[in-house]
């Protein structure tokens, strides 16, 4: 039995946003002019936020491969290790 | 003396608990734990990587000079574990389906090629020992920021060296994952008491940034810095691609490691939020340059910051935690280097004489490091051939992860001289390419030798009545079962 595919266009864009979120960080006007916000350099939330959104955006897609049959792919996969340590 | 022997008590001690993971007599066991590494070790030896000396020593000297532009190196690592997440889980099934221990294995096995798979091993494993000695001169940098002592600094690397060499042998990658779960309980108490120590020095987190505000206010911009914007956005480019596709070898023993691929997605899900530890060493950078004034040497910030503001066993601590971020990367690194040898370029070696030529490597690489690291050779342009070389392997990697490799051997060989060359000579000519990152421009001469080679073989192939599909014939075990979602 075949596994699910786990990279697909979908998924692939809802990890794009923090990857572009990331990038487009030396061009935000919060960086090229001193900013604080609550006292921390606007930069440091900025990068933080989107650490916080890549997190998010693996669960989502975490969510959806699960959903396809995920886990049971996971089962399979450990039961092929547990075999292949065995082998001498 | 007191923080020296704190110091070296505390190396040794991690180099006992590394030993305790027992004895793993067969190679597959130790190579890659047998290949039953759960998510929590798979968690701890990737952590292992993200956070290293880098960590401790580097990145505090970033934001000291480049301000806001260290963000980068949360940046790079973020985005890499979403490479990750998709990657890592189909370069173990496919290497579980060829019995890969290692990345050569993994292209020979991919490209049915054992010379590729023997040039990546020499090209990964020679890549690896520059980067080996990093760790070892790392952890000596620590120690003598810490002490004050020249004396502790090779004292604690030859320590050190000898106890992480003992405990691969011994333990192989188990004994990494023990030390690495050690290594990171050290790191959070660490960086717990550096934020401690920085909000009772300050009064308050925000009291750092507004004395930057004050008194350096281009450190809170990408533009009066040490790192501008094209800096930020290659250096973020190429590393995420390196490290979302495992282009550094010693990676590999712990994605095969994994007992599935969920060990390993569940790993790259939680790791971004545990990457902002980094912003702890990112703003005892921006204290130091407040407190330490301009001309202080970047990698001397995070000690020497924290020791204006904490007592010296509490430094001491810190730097215990300090030499387990390079003990554990550089068994790891040692654990790549030799499984690469004695695997990929000794393949004669009889099975029961592995361990014993398994073991002369390791003591050998490390020695090689060792002696380097002690004469303070500079290894600064072989690390740039390092993180610029291996990153060659990326594209070949990324087409492997295809149902089908439809690319040859020798294209994707092609790409890989290709693209290191233009490094080798980007580094040692002194090529001026501004804030570029060499790596990223090998990246082109890399895609278009490999696409003319290919463009070639396929040319050649159609003139003798090949196949028109293009395609390899690969062996079933490595074509990939069904796919459907």
């Amino acid at each position: 039995m075949g596994r699910p595919r786990l990279f697909t266009p979908g998924r692939a864009a809802i990890v794009a946003v923090p990857i572009l979120g990331f990038l487009a960080t030396p061009f935000l006007p919060f960086v090229t002019t001193p900013t604080l916000l609550a006292g921390i350099p606007a930069a440091l939330l900025w990068t933080a936020a989107m650490s916080v959104l890549s997190a998010a955006a693996l669960h989502l897609v975490e969510a959806r491969y699960v959903r396809s049959g995920g886990h049971e792919a996971d089962a399979r996969e450990a039961a092929e290790s547990e075999r292949a340590a065995g082998e001498p | 003396m007191t923080v020296s022997a704190l110091v070296i008590a505390g190396i040794v001690a991690l180099g006992a608990i590394g030993v305790t993971a027992g004895r793993q007599r067969s190679f597959a066991r130790w190579a890659v734990g047998g290949r039953r590494n759960s998510a929590w070790v798979s968690w701890f030896l990737l952590a292992g990587e993200g956070l290293t000396t880098f960590t401790f020593l580097g990145l505090a000297g970033l934001a000291y000079g480049g301000g806001v532009g260290a963000m980068f190196a949360i940046a790079y690592l973020t985005i890499s574990y979403l490479i990750f997440y998709f990657a890592a889980p189909r370069i173990r099934e496919l290497g579980l389906e060829a019995g890969a221990l290692t990345v050569a294995d993994f292209f020979a096995a991919r490209y049915r090629a054992p010379w590729l798979g023997r040039l990546v091993a020499a090209v990964g494993a020679l890549a690896l020992i520059p980067y080996l000695q990093l760790q070892i001169t790392g952890l000596g940098l620590v120690v003598e920021l810490a002490t004050g002592s020249t004396g502790a600094r090779g004292l604690s690397m030859v320590v050190a060296s000898a106890l992480v060499a003992l405990f691969v042998i011994w333990a192989g990658l188990r004994g990494v994952a023990r030390v690495a779960v050690v290594k990171d309980a050290l790191m959070v108490v660490a960086m717990a008491v550096i934020v401690a120590g920085l909000a009772i020095g300050f009064g308050g987190i925000p009291e750092v940034f507004s004395r930057v505000a004050r008194d350096a206010p281009a450190l809170l911009t990408m533009r009066g810095g040490d790192i501008d914007p094209v800096f930020f956005l290659s250096a973020t480019v190429v590393t995420s691609i390196g490290s979302g596709f495992c282009t550094l070898p010693h990676f590999w023993p712990m994605v095969f490691g994994a007992k599935d691929g969920g060990a390993l997605r569940r790993t790259a899900m939680w790791q971004p939020v545990y990457l902002l530890l980094l912003l702890v060493p990112i703003t005892v950078g921006f204290a130091g340059a407040v407190l330490l004034g301009p001309g202080e040497a970047g990698n001397a910030v995070l000690l020497r910051t924290s020791a204006l503001l904490l007592p010296e066993w509490l430094v001491g601590v810190i730097a215990v935690g300090g030499a387990a971020a390079a003990m554990v990367p550089a068994g790891g690194i040692l654990l790549g280097i030799s499984t690469l040898v004695t695997r990929n370029l000794l393949p004669k070696v009889p099975t029961k004489r592995l361990g014993a030529v398994n073991a002369a490597t390791i003591l050998a690489v490390v020695l090689a490091a060792l002696l380097f690291g002690l004469v303070r050779s500079d290894i600064g342009a072989l690390l740039l051939l390092t993180y610029g070389c291996t990153t060659q392997f990326a594209p070949a990697i990324a087409i492997a992860l295809l149902d089908r490799v439809r690319i040859g051997a020798g294209a994707v060989g092609a790409g890989i001289l290709a693209g290191s060359l233009t490094v080798v000579v980007i580094t040692f000519a002194g090529i001026p390419i501004g804030s570029l990152d060499s790596g990223l421009i090998g990246l082109v001469p890399n895609t278009l030798a490999l696409l003319g080679a290919e463009a070639v073989r396929r040319a050649r192939r159609d003139g003798r009545g090949g196949s028109p599909a293009g395609a390899l014939p690969g062996p079933g075990a490595l074509e990939r079962p069904g796919t459907a979602e």
